[in-house]
């Protein structure tokens, strides 16, 4: 047992060449600074941000931010990602992009990506590594940082995180409707027809059963191959070849494509991340070498329970009962891409138990089209919003109103069935923890 | 060594990992409950969706526009007449012509996107009930513009129900006043053109692009056509045919005070002594409604609609549900004389509502929404 952790350690603590982590600082940085302006430029922070009256915030009470507070941050976004990819300033760019980044992502539950998680849980070990001692303008102007060598658990860190990022992806996968239906795909791919080469093909339930079985085979061994140096680049051209074809398939996904072909060129050996540098000019290297170990202590620690947590999240939905796709009871954070094609109707009734009258809810009032179709199939979103509204009218009466919700969902190329408890008030009975209200999937 | 020793470490931890997925993925094979029809679905093809769209433009949507356009052309030549001379049988055929004209609105509005919607044609034709005091106020200023929103409640076919049907004696009406003559006449004028307008925009660029905008994506022909007319359903069938005047709007609020004198056609089922007409124009809207849906054109040819993009995804129960909803509506229009009484009428309607947005939308993947940002 001693051994083991003596041998954990060591490789945690083996002095390795920073190379990579440079590489990926650059690469990352310069990918979130694009993807930043990007959602600057295409008028998103407008349109997500500043028009919606309401947010789905994923903490209660989360303070939101006023326009001229959301564009600072967007501008403060651009900025770090700037900084990192130049490297100056590094730890404290990372620092503030990683918690203005993670707040922006809390404020609304519609908008929620996994790889704009995944971004957050890169850019919070980007913090802790030291990317930035060479070829970086830190190294410049603080010439005692300078050094080319790390500890292993730098490069390890993004490694594995990535692996699980994949290997969960692929497990997440290995469900009846992928395999045995080819569902969602099948349901997608056919109205891709306009596609050129391809498009004429994607109707072919074949087709959906291909791209099903090979996409959870993909992502369940991948990561593997990626770690070997003989398997390596036969790999990464299959994460090329499948991130660009899923990226022209599904154009929505956006930016995923990219961060996975990008961050995972941190497989690559140190030598070859070397070779890429020496494009860049640098000044000249500090002969004594070293890397700091002044956190030696805490770090094994910190990366044990951070796998730990990292572990739990996409297996946690294991200890709750039912459908996963239909409960969404531990559906976030676990690394579910393009499992679910789930829409339908749902309504909201408002009830005032005085006069005893009733109205349907006009969504249109409260949420963008945006929200409306997120919130209609995500129960925690439906009862997050009856609250809101109870609370709106329990203002306005001076007494509690009732809420009901009437809603039919289709899931997976399944006929619609009832989805919400129409009987339940959901602004008096509604429980989270319970969600008594779900009326199960019967199949 | 001990590098050895890691990596066979490792390599046993990838291929443990391995053995458990291949595991659980045995396992499933075995929960063959998915509840998802057999597994043998088939998709439907490029081809099946361009005949489809193909279909929907040149033997659905064009021929009714040209429809109304004839018709519309006979009204004029009707109006015409009896402008040149007014008399009571002239006044007859113009009232027939009137009610035909409107029944083939009926199908032309029920297609209210791209070019429809673009010329405002609902909103610039059968807005209602009108504003009498305002109908008046445009005919004795002889100032009327309308394609403005200004003259919304004074214009189209309700203002024409007012004029040819109101007044207990139509003839003496005309004859009283020429400015009523003239905004008659230059009413049915600017209906007709926009019929004309509405035939030239469809059969222009908009015919081959309505097929070319392929796919069911946001914005694409297929999730315009479903999405909104399923809005013209519920806003224009829905409430103002059946909703208003029985005091209901929207299937989940409490009733209001009913308004009888809210109905299509209204000026005319008071004349006439029944509803009979008004009830044909909610089933003629019904109809195109449920043309639209099977594909079927004109002469009443089915070809493909939505209903074979279903049978092609092997949902023929829920096909089979929607045409029963749609016989469920005629059976409650045959089965009454009125549009006010109970609510089943009304519930009827609703229920096309229900099984489109629960079923036939997500079951093609048509969306109605789209991320302004990266979806997953």
């Amino acid at each position: 047992m001693q051994s083991l952790t003596v041998k954990f350690k060591e490789l945690c603590f083996r002095q390795v060449s920073s190379a990579p982590l440079v590489v990926f600082r650059i690469l990352f940085g310069a990918l979130l600074f694009y993807s930043t302006v990007r959602t600057i430029y295409k008028g998103w922070v407008h349109e997500l941000y500043v028009l919606p009256t309401y947010h789905f915030t994923f903490i209660k009470d989360l303070p939101l931010p006023s326009e001229n507070t959301i564009y600072a941050i967007f501008g403060l976004l651009a900025l770090s990602s700037l900084f990192m990819i130049f490297g100056l300033f590094y730890r404290i760019s990372a620092t503030v992009f990683f918690l203005l980044f993670t707040y922006v992502e809390l404020i609304d539950k519609t908008y929620y990506l996994n790889h704009y998680y995944l971004v957050s849980t890169l850019v919070f070990w980007m913090i802790l590594v030291p990317a930035h001692r060479s070829y970086s303008l830190d190294s410049l102007i603080f010439p005692k940082i300078k050094t080319t060598i790390c500890a292993n658990w730098c490069i390890l860190i993004f490694k594995v995180q990535l692996s699980m990022v994949y290997f969960f992806a692929g497990l997440a996968k290995v469900n009846a409707d992928w395999l045995l239906q080819a569902q969602p795909l099948a349901t997608w791919l056919p109205g891709r027809y306009t596609l050129p080469v391809i498009g004429k093909w994607l109707y072919l339930k074949e087709v959906a059963f291909l791209f099903s079985w090979l996409g959870c085979l993909y992502d369940l061994f991948i990561w593997a191959f990626l770690w070997f140096k003989r398997t390596r680049p036969l790999a990464y051209f299959f994460v090329l070849v499948f991130h660009i074809l899923t990226g022209i398939l599904f154009p929505r996904i956006g930016m995923f494509p990219y961060i996975m072909i990008v961050s995972t060129v941190i497989f690559f050996s140190a030598d070859w991340h070397q070779k890429l540098l020496h494009f860049l000019p640098n000044n000249s290297l500090n002969e004594n070498d070293r890397s700091s170990k002044k956190n030696a202590l805490l770090v094994p620690y910190l990366l044990t329970a951070y796998f730990l947590v990292q572990l739990y999240l996409p297996l946690r939905h294991l200890q709750y009962p039912g459908n996963l796709f239909w409960n969404e009871n531990g559906y976030r954070f676990s690394w579910r891409v393009m499992l679910m094609e789930k829409n339908g109707f749902t309504n909201f009734i408002l009830k005032d138990p005085k006069q005893n009258t009733q109205k349907q809810v006009n969504l249109d009032n409260y949420l963008t089209p945006f929200q409306q179709q997120q919130l209609r199939s995500q129960p925690d979103m439906i009862l997050q919003f009856a609250q809101h509204i109870g609370q709106l009218k329990e203002k306005q009466l001076g007494y509690a109103p009732e809420i009901y919700v009437e809603s039919r969902i289709s899931l997976n190329g399944r006929r619609s069935q009832v989805f919400i408890d129409e009987s339940i008030d959901l602004y008096d009975k509604g429980d989270l923890n319970s969600k008594n209200w779900l009326i199960p999937l019967t199949k | 060594m001990i590098r050895g020793n890691t990596k066979n470490t490792f390599t046993l931890g990838v291929l443990s990992l391995m053995v458990l997925a291949v595991l659980s993925l045995s396992s499933c094979k075995e929960d063959d409950e998915t509840g998802i029809t057999d597994d043998n679905q088939n998709q439907p093809s490029a081809t099946d969706f361009n005949d489809l769209l193909t279909n929907q433009v040149n033997e659905v949507i064009i021929p009714t526009m040209v429809t109304y356009q004839s018709k519309m052309a006979s009204f004029t030549n009707a109006v015409n007449g009896f402008t040149t001379q007014i008399d009571s049988s002239n006044l007859q055929i113009t009232r027939n012509a009137f009610k035909e004209a409107y029944l083939a609105y009926q199908a032309a509005a029920v297609h209210n996107y791209y070019a429809t919607a673009n010329a405002g044609l609902v909103e610039n034709t059968n807005l209602y009930p009108i504003d009498p005091s305002m109908l008046n106020d445009f005919i004795s200023n002889r100032s009327y513009n309308f394609g403005t929103t200004a003259q919304m409640r004074a214009n189209g076919f309700p203002a024409l129900d007012y004029m040819l049907y109101q007044p207990t004696d139509g003839v003496a009406y005309f004859q009283a006043d020429g400015n009523r003559v003239d905004f008659l006449k230059a009413l049915v004028a600017s209906m007709k053109s926009k019929a004309d307008d509405l035939v030239a925009a469809w059969s222009g660029n908009l015919q081959t692009n309505f097929v070319s905008n392929g796919g069911t994506a946001l914005g694409s022909s297929i999730s315009v056509q479903l999405n909104d007319g399923l809005i013209y359903y519920e806003d224009h069938i829905r409430e103002s045919k059946v909703g208003f005047p029985i005091g209901k709007s929207g299937p989940n609020d409490s009733p209001f005070a009913a308004d009888p004198t809210k109905i299509e056609g209204y000026y005319q089922s008071v004349a006439e002594g029944n509803e009979g007409f008004t009830l044909q124009l909610l089933r003629a809207s019904i109809e195109e409604m449920e043309d639209l849906y099977l594909g079927k054109g004109n002469l009443q040819v089915d070809g493909i609609g939505y209903d074979d993009m279903l049978l092609i995804r092997n949902q023929a129960t829920v096909n089979q549900d929607i045409k029963n909803y749609f016989a469920a509506i005629y059976t409650e229009i045959n089965e009454r004389n009125s549009i006010n009484g109970n609510e089943e009428l009304y519930n009827s309607v609703q229920a096309l509502v229900t099984i489109y947005k629960s079923d036939l939308l997500p079951l093609l993947n048509v969306q109605d929404a789209d991320g302004l940002n990266d979806g997953d």
